[in-house]
């Protein structure tokens, strides 16, 4: 896929932009015809600019999808000649169990060897380990790994002493000691997997152009076994390729980088990613935590295209496999993406790239403002002027105002219209073009939906208020520091949920209680949120149990990929106490 | 014979202590300039009122 003209992408992203700012616009104007019908007062101002912000980043996010049902996949260009390329694959690992993670590494080997590419590839583990027991199982599993596979001289491993840096750090320090031996990177993280068909087309994409510095692929989430988990699985498999498309056609030489399951020129993110630590102390200061946003701006700046291919299968993670997990991982994101208002201003970088860290930012942001809006129009009775019947002078009859709670109803059916709207949109393409097939059909697929919509309502609330805390940790400068991320089956009692979830019920309640004195007229549309919240312990644990249902299917459950069937392959192998032999590549 | 068995190491367990590291290739990864520099604006208004420099006459 050539970069689009310059004209074409300016003029989509004009068309997308200005339709989200105007529907933003409308639903500020209807908030403001409501709120005006009692007297205008400055609560009435305050929310409807409350809602432009949250309606626009709710209707900015719709518009991409709308956008992305709008075209296919553009073939991009490829040779088909030998490989010329040296490439590496590298795992960054981080105190993550080596029984898990050297068995994709394998799995990765094989599905390489059964392209008869394998040789053009290295794979080097990076370990920033820290804890001393992980670090020796990884040296012997290393060993495992070397047996299993029969890639000696092609796996790498090497520990860090210090973990300057993190994730980035641990890059930087390969590139800078390694670099020199490789063309072409491919950034893993440790639950990464990918098929050897996917690993080969990537390099033959880069090798196809030589302007591309960076090439994103599209990760679905695999191996879920929570209900929580599955319906994050199939809401990835099901609506992201859209919502991807939709960024892919806005994206023209400054497309995303997500930090893994990505290919580099090794050459070019070595002169342009070099990432310094940002004065100040964490949490907006030290080091940039999502490194990944500022080096897909980097990598523009110095005039390299990044892009995603939206068409390449085969790439694949793990999610979390509950709320609090998700929680978790979402506090270290929110940490990241709102040091990037440190990086707005950072000299040379394009327009897009900064509109990037912006979209970030409200990513996080987005949900204080519904709260914000939410607590105002609690608070709004007090603000209210008195009523003037008689607004008219010398007119001798009592003007009754017009209630305009027609208005508040149309708001609420386009907030809910975006919301669920690209959702239904999808699930329409899906059974018109047949891409319901490997979601279990049209029928099925209908009710994964349905499912996942009813869920989405009852988790936003909850989520809503972990994401407030942690905008308010981090703006009251708690680092949230960057904990290893658990993974595993991740089901949780209802007392483990309600330790984690107790504030968000006594908060809900807290709002229930305030809203039944100041503005009892206010409860039917707060209970969308506040029933939710008061149920927070409830939804978590639920959620977080093992997935019964035929509900989620995926293709990837359908038809089960190469690389994790040989995946499961290795684990197996792995789990024997001997040495396991070697699985055929062939 | 000399005995070289104290040179390579053909225990598996010592073997994984030693494993086999990356390529030694050094490729140089400048640290790219992200913050703006702060602008003093006091110096940059009187810039223009500022007498011309002149060397020293010992320069």
């Amino acid at each position: 896929m050539d970069a689009p003209s310059d004209w074409r992408v300016g003029l989509i992203r004009l068309v997308l932009l200005s339709a989200s700012i105007l529907i933003g616009c409308g639903g500020f104007v209807l908030f403001l015809r409501y709120g005006a019908a009692d007297g205008l007062d400055v609560m009435d101002v305050l929310r409807a600019a409350l809602i432009l912000v949250s309606t626009f980043w709710l209707a900015w996010g719709a518009v991409q999808a709308f956008a992305g049902l709008t075209t296919r996949p553009r073939q991009p260009a490829r040779h088909d000649g030998p490989l010329t390329s040296r490439c590496v694959i590298l795992v960054p690992v981080y105190n993550e169990d080596p029984a898990a993670t050297f068995p994709r590494i394998a799995a990765m080997e094989a599905s390489l060897q059964r392209t008869g590419m394998a040789a053009h590839f290295h794979f080097a583990i990076l370990s920033d380990t820290r804890d001393d027991a992980t670090a020796e199982a990884e040296r012997k599993g290393l060993h495992r790994l070397l047996a299993l596979t029969g890639a000696e001289g092609r796996i790498f491993y090497r520990r860090r002493e210090n973990n300057r840096g993190r994730k980035a750090g641990n890059i930087e320090d390969f590139i800078t000691r390694s670099g020199g031996a490789y063309d072409l990177a491919i950034i893993l993280d440790a639950d990464s997997l990918m098929e050897g068909d996917t690993l080969v087309e990537m390099v033959r994409r880069m090798e196809a152009a030589p302007e591309l510095g960076l090439l994103q692929t599209l990760p679905q989430i695999v191996n879920a076994r929570s209900r929580f988990g599955r319906i994050q699985q199939f809401a990835a498999a099901f609506y992201s390729p859209i919502f991807c498309r939709g960024l892919a056609m806005m994206q023209g030489r400054t497309g995303p980088f997500w930090g893994h399951n990505a290919i580099v020129r090794v050459r070019a993110f070595a002169e342009s990613c070099g990432l310094p630590e940002l004065s100040g102390p964490p949490p907006f200061g030290g080091h940039i935590l999502s490194h990944d946003y500022v080096e897909a701006a980097l990598l523009a700046r110095a005039g390299w295209q990044v892009r995603v291919d939206d068409d390449l299968t085969g790439s694949y993670e793990e999610g979390p496999e509950n709320m609090v997990l998700h929680a978790k991982r979402d506090r270290r994101w929110c940490q990241g993406n709102l040091q990037h208002a440190r990086l707005l201003t950072a000299p040379g970088l394009k327009p897009w790239s900064r509109f990037v860290f912006v979209q970030g930012i409200l990513a996080y942001l987005s949900p204080v403002i519904w709260l914000a809006f939410l607590l105002c129009s609690i608070a709004a009775p007090l603000f209210v002027p008195p009523i003037n019947y008689f607004p008219i002078e010398g007119w001798r009859w009592p003007v009754i105002p017009v209630s305009q709670t027609s208005q508040a109803v149309a708001l609420a059916i386009c907030i809910v219209g975006l919301l669920f709207l690209p959702k239904l949109l999808i699930l329409i393409d899906a059974g018109l073009r047949r891409r319901a097939a490997g979601f279990g059909g049209a029928l099925a697929a209908a009710r994964s939906v349905g499912a996942e919509l009813a869920f989405s309502a009852l988790s936003a609330p909850v989520f809503l208020m972990f994401n407030t805390r942690s905008v308010m940790q981090v703006v009251a400068g708690v680092d949230g520091g960057w904990p290893a991320q658990a993974r595993g089956d991740g089901r949780m009692t209802l007392t483990e949920a309600w330790q984690a979830s107790s504030w968000i019920v006594i908060s809900g309640l807290l709002g229930g209680a305030l809203a039944f004195v100041l503005s009892p007229a206010l409860l039917p549309w707060l209970a969308p949120v506040i029933v939710p919240m008061m149920a927070a312990p409830v939804i978590i644990a639920w959620s977080s149990a093992p997935a019964r249902a035929t509900l989620y299917q995926t293709p990837a459950e359908a038809r089960v990929p190469d690389v994790l069937e040989l995946d499961a392959a290795f684990r197996n192998a792995w789990a024997t106490p001997l040495p396991g032999s070697r699985i055929a590549a062939g | 014979m000399n005995d070289l068995s104290g040179i390579f190491l053909t225990d598996p367990e010592a073997e994984a202590r030693a494993p086999l590291a990356p390529p030694d290739a050094p490729m140089a990864m400048p640290t790219q300039i992200l913050e703006q520099q702060p602008r003093r604006i006091l110096p940059m208004l009187l810039a223009p009122f500022r007498p011309a420099r002149r060397p020293s006459r010992e320069a």
